[in-house]
């Protein structure tokens, strides 16, 4: 059986959440860089960060009461032994 | 929009189109934008009847979360990429030249021009049920410069724009052979 602590998962999460936010600076830039910067263009980013923000609420008022040193288990043999189990069919 | 930080227009130049490819056309993106919306309230229900245990775990429930935040996050990210990968995408007609600004990545993007003197043909083509409806499609020109073959895609109105493009480049011929 193999298992992590849940605070990694958090940490691979928060780099993930910085990847995408890097990304989405870089096309905030292009739009910025080309003088595309329009009702259209506005209204369009808005939407996207008004989607981020509620998105980012939610999971953090779902993730507010976790205990993150509790552990997560990645890998267990019986998942396949009892795969295998006669009992199962 | 701001057409000096793209590019730079000369004194007697004066912009006389800024095209965009017709709002109809982003309707798909939109439509798969929907569907991954949707997805994992379809997926969450496969699971909840298969892998109960899995699901009701509470142990797991953080990693859900996490995993569904992190897909909503992508989805939009992806959709905002779009988005100003179609927007960026346009082509510019000024009373000199034909300016095709392509956005075809984040990281990637070309820009081409052809002086309107040196166009020699010009085709427009409205195909479909859709394009048909709304009035759009494809010009095509055909030019003496580096770049022998230009295309304008899904632009509102193309026969309009085709006559105008001509009389443009008519008006251009004139002034180039000094007449």
């Amino acid at each position: 059986m193999i298992t992590i602590p849940l605070y990694i998962i958090l940490f691979i999460y928060l780099a993930y959440i910085l990847v995408l936010g890097i990304l989405a600076f870089v096309d905030l830039a292009n739009l910025f860089r080309n003088g595309a910067l329009t009702f259209v263009s506005f209204m369009m980013t808005f939407l996207v960060i008004a989607l981020t923000i509620f998105t980012l609420y939610f999971t953090y008022s779902f993730l507010m009461n976790v205990d993150w040193q509790q552990t997560l288990t990645i890998w267990n043999n019986d998942w396949i032994t009892n795969v295998l189990n006669p009992t199962n069919f | 929009m701001n057409l000096n930080s793209v590019i730079k227009i000369k004194s007697y130049e004066k912009v006389i189109y800024i095209l965009r490819r017709h709002g109809i056309t982003f309707f798909p993106y939109l439509a798969i934008f929907t569907a991954m919306l949707l997805a994992p309230i379809i997926v969450y229900w496969l699971f909840s009847l298969s892998f109960t245990k899995l699901i009701e775990d509470p142990a797991n429930y953080p990693f859900i979360v996490m995993a569904a935040s992190a897909y909503y996050l992508s989805v939009f990210l992806f959709f905002y990429s779009f988005f100003v990968e179609f927007y960026l995408d346009c082509w510019i007609v000024t009373n000199d030249r034909l300016i095709d600004i392509h956005q075809i990545s984040l990281f990637s993007r070309t820009v081409a021009e052809v002086d309107l003197y040196q166009i020699q043909d010009i085709s427009t083509e409205i195909e479909g049920f859709f394009p048909t409806i709304f009035n759009y499609g494809n010009i095509y020109l055909q030019t003496a410069g580096a770049v022998p073959k230009f295309a304008i895609y899904n632009v509102h109105n193309p026969d309009k724009l085709r006559e105008a493009i001509i009389t443009l480049s008519a008006e251009d011929k004139k002034y180039h052979s000094g007449k």
